[in-house]
């Protein structure tokens, strides 16, 4: 019983009615679609036993997933290693500049990653480094999972842990011990999203990899890559229907893998904490000096410049070349892409507040990490794997015939977990007294909806529309899953890619990445200024 | 042995605020020291400094003759009490306990023992398995408390350690703080703001206001002799009157406050006529319904009030200054009616005097509003 203006509404936010609807939502639109492929899998589990008979095709699935795998956990590792000194450095080190660090390491965010892929790989083609496609692969990822884990520790981190730090400090724990003991313990919830969610990201992203496998003249392909070539049917010399059995299983695989890991997590959070480990204080306390702390830094200043923000703005000079591509074509494109992104976005915001509000509400422990269980799903399952799931559901039924809906439904599946964090954290934050306040000093409902709700959670809806929109302009997999007639501008880069007009790629790469920045600019900046 | 001494510290914030000015003071071994002061007086700065959470511009810290000023907390061996309990919410109450004992490399059986210890102490051991968040407020202090102890420092620093606790636990807590403070033979420092709770506790009060140590000593010194209209008024409710020394003769000093109201003090340095500021407490006046032979206030009693046992009234003399009563209930003062003009007499001894403040008497109390 929150929010006595909210009963002005014919349902209640906290109504039996509107509870119905949130979790049929989160079933029927986002869940289910996100496993269906498990059940198609398991009915035509015969069909795959004797697709599979033939040992090449099992060697290719199982070489692509290998691969796949061993990226995505070199990845997440680099992102943990480089990524929580640098978030602490944001969060705890008193650095002249750190708002605006911190804008700068969230720039890769807003970038669609077939563009930044793009630009990355022409950075280190151009870098002459002779890598495998294994640490190119690698090294291209980071530039878009670095931002996200860097973003959801550094906040973590600032939350006041701060009496607990200066406890363990007075009784006698060196820096590295407090660290070790008493931040990270309280953060482990937070460390455990970033690194998996590093994981999942690099597991699934497509656009970025075919670009930039392509423009490195790689052949190997990774898992969503397979995906997107086999979700769409297409010529070759298997059947299409076997192209979706190849697509079904690889999707399936990663899924189970995606929510495995996920449910050992989250079952391992809630477990106790390390224990001391009296032996490796003394080992950290010697730690603890000042050349370390600068090499330390150097390492991580260079990691951010060389690895993380050269690479994706590479190409912007070829911006200036826009003259030669066709402009009318990409604005098509980019047309589909907003028009996507702000559908997403408003469905979003309506669908994901009760349940936001619900998450921030409730009472049971139990259910409530059920159901966070539950809402993150969509952020640890790989996008492409997702979206063909998705598609494979929807396709089956007679609601939805044409494409773009399709689309959408796939882009507001794993843009959900945003909307709902977001707006969670903000429910969460309002207090009650404020309300109570404001109706004391004798405001009806509605002026205190409008002069104390709308005012108090108006940045967190801006900065829920500024996630969702940047991750939907950004995404490839999904979208190249769903459908090969709905084109979005960063699925239009893969396509000129792959008829190899690299030049045209690299124009219109240049062209997005200076949109998307101007684009994440503006939102944040009205973020900030409604702030 | 446990001796503090800090020298001169100084520290300022955003190179304008000076939040301690020139801070010089020293604690014995085994003494238990509050420091008091309003918001802002620098009293919780001084506490961080001694424990090294912050570094003073200039100045040094010294625990028993050594310099300490540029170790780091961790290097200080003192233990610290938060007033939110700070509590490691991932460990149990035991763990937290057992925390500082292993951060020092001890033996198991040592950090046992300690560990045993400390909670019995505090009554808290059959808990040792339990959570911060299962616990109560009174238990999630006294574990921080046990925790303090625990690291085996003669030095135990409080931070309001009784802040965050309701009155009925604090009751019991604070004398328990300083029995136990005792018994361990520690060196302590409390930071409050009950002024009542910390002459309770305490060897020693240091009064802070703006930076600066204003007064320091025993509780029962201060309460008596204040040095400052400040330390009077901070210390404990107090009645501020001004008036002009009438007559000084053999060392009673007759001070004038109104027509008909006139009060004696056995003070020394005040010349004739000079204006001055008198304070007495509430509890240090009399009543008469008729004119009694010393010198006294006559005034009219506008509101009477029942108190934590108490009859509080306020009077208002002629010139329209006011003063609180506190008296002891009796069926004497019971009959006293709203209203009605009574005489009052203060003992001399208990009749404070003070220059008369350049900036007023009005913008002296201010500063404690």
């Amino acid at each position: 019983m929150l929010l006595l203006p909210f009963k002005l509404n014919i349902l209640r936010w906290d109504g039996v009615l509107v509870k119905i609807l949130m979790l049929g939502f989160l079933l029927i639109f986002i869940l289910f679609p996100s496993s269906f492929v498990l059940i198609f899998l398991f009915k035509h589990s015969r069909e795959v036993v004797g697709f599979f008979s033939e040992s090449s095709r099992i060697f290719l699935v199982t070489e692509a997933l290998v691969f796949s795998l061993k990226i995505a956990l070199t990845v997440a590792s680099v992102d943990l290693v480089f990524g929580l000194p640098f978030a602490w450095l944001l969060a705890k080190e008193r650095l002249p500049a750190s708002r605006l660090l911190e804008n700068i390491t969230s720039l890769p965010l807003a970038l669609p990653t077939s563009a930044l892929g793009f630009s990355a790989a022409v950075f280190w083609t151009f870098s002459k480094i002779p890598l495998s496609a294994f640490w190119f692969l690698v090294l291209v990822h980071l530039s878009f999972t670095f931002p996200f884990v860097v973003g959801i520790l550094t906040p973590a981190l600032k939350r006041g842990t701060g009496s607990l730090e200066q406890a363990a400090t007075i009784l006698g724990a060196p820096k590295l011990t407090v660290i070790r003991t008493i931040v990270l313990p309280q953060i482990k919830l937070e460390l455990t999203t970033a690194v998996f969610f590093s994981f999942a990201r690099s597991l699934s992203e497509t656009g970025a990899t075919i670009v930039a496998l392509t423009v490195f003249g790689l052949s190997q392909a990774t898992a969503p890559v397979l995906i997107s070539q086999f979700s769409n049917g297409g010529e070759g010399q298997i059947s299409y229907n076997e192209r979706l059995l190849l697509a079904a299983l690889i999707s399936g695989v990663l899924i189970l893998i995606s929510l495995t890991l996920f449910s050992i997590v989250q079952l391992l959070v809630g477990k106790r904490s390390l224990p001391v480990f009296s032996k490796l204080v003394s080992f950290e306390a010697g730690m603890d000096s000042v050349l370390l702390k600068r090499v330390k830094n150097f390492f991580l200043f260079g990691f951010l410049v060389f690895i993380i923000l050269i690479p994706p703005f590479f190409i912007l000079n070829q911006v200036l070349k826009v003259q030669t591509l066709n402009i009318r074509l990409l604005m098509t494109y980019l047309f589909n892409s907003l028009l996507i992104a702000f559908s997403t976005i408003l469905i979003n915001l309506i669908i994901g507040t009760p349940m936001a509000y619900f998450l921030a509400h409730t009472n049971s422990r139990k259910l409530k990490r059920l159901m966070n269980f539950l809402v993150d799903i969509p952020l640890v399952v790989p996008t492409v794997a997702l979206g063909f799931s998705l598609a494979l559901y929807w396709r089956g039924q007679t609601l939805i015939s044409s494409d773009l809906p399709l689309v959408i439904l796939a882009h507001l599946t794993f843009t959900y977990p945003y909307a709902v964090r977001t707006l969670c954290d903000a429910f969460t934050g309002l207090s009650q007294e404020f309300i109570d306040a404001a109706r004391s000093f004798g405001a009806s409902p509605i002026m205190v909806l409008r002069s104390v709700v709308l005012p108090l959670l108006s940045p967190s809806f801006a900065t829920a529309a500024v996630l969702v929109v940047a991750r939907s302009l950004g995404e490839t997999g999904a979208t190249m899953a769903v459908s090969s007639e709905v084109i979005t501008a960063p699925v239009y880069i893969v396509d000129l890619v792959n008829e190899y007009q690299i030049r045209q790629a690299g124009i219109a790469s240049a062209l997005l990445i200076t949109l998307s920045f101007g684009v994440f600019a503006l939102l944040r900046r009205s973020a900030f200024a409604r702030r | 042995m446990a001796r503090i001494v800090l020298e001169n510290i100084k520290k300022v914030f955003n190179q304008t605020i000076v939040a301690l000015d020139n801070i010089s003071l020293s604690i014995e071994d085994r003494e238990y020291v509050s420091i008091l002061g309003t918001s802002g007086s620098g009293k919780t700065t001084l506490l961080r400094i001694i424990a090294g959470f912050e570094s003073p511009e200039t100045g040094k810290v010294f625990f028993d003759g050594q310099d300490v000023s540029l170790f780091p907390p961790e290097k200080r061996n003192i233990g610290f009490v938060f007033q939110d309990f700070a509590l490691f919410p991932h460990l149990s109450v035991w763990e937290n306990v057992a925390y500082g004992p292993k951060i020092k490399g001890l033996g198991r059986e040592q950090v046992n023992a300690i560990g045993r210890q400390t909670l019995e102490i505090v009554g808290l051991f059959s808990r040792k398995d339990s959570f911060p968040h299962e616990l109560s407020g009174g238990m999630k202090q006294r574990v921080g408390l046990a925790r303090a102890m625990a690291s085996g420092s003669k030095i135990l620093l409080m931070d309001e350690p009784l802040g965050s606790l309701d009155a009925r636990i604090k009751r019991t807590l604070k004398t328990e703080l300083r029995n136990w403070v005792k018994e361990l033979g520690l060196t302590a420092i409390h930071v409050g703001h009950s002024q009542l709770e910390a002459m309770e506790v305490s060897d020693r009060l240091v009064i802070m206001d703006k930076g600066r140590i204003i007064q320091s000593g025993p509780p029962e010194e201060i309460y008596k002799n204040p040095n400052s209209i400040f330390v009077a008024d901070f210390i404990s409710e107090s009645n501020f009157l001004t008036g002009t020394i009438e007559n000084i003769k053999n060392q009673h000093l007759t001070i004038g406050i109104c027509p008909d109201s006139r009060l004696q003090s056995l003070h020394k340095n005040f010349k004739l006529k000079q204006k001055v500021v008198v304070s007495f407490r509430p509890e240090e006046v009399k009543i008469h319904q008729r004119l009694p032979n010393d010198p006294c206030l006559k005034g009219s009693l506008i509101k009477k009030r029942f108190l934590q046992g108490r009859l509080c009234f306020t009077v208002r003399l002629v010139n329209q200054q006011s003063i609180t009563v506190s008296l002891a209930p009796s069926s004497h003062n019971s009959v006293c009616k709203e209203g009605e003009v009574l005489y009052m007499t203060v003992s001399p001894s208990r009749v404070l005097l003070f220059p008369y403040p350049k900036s007023g008497l009005k913008q002296a109390l201010r500063t404690f509003l």
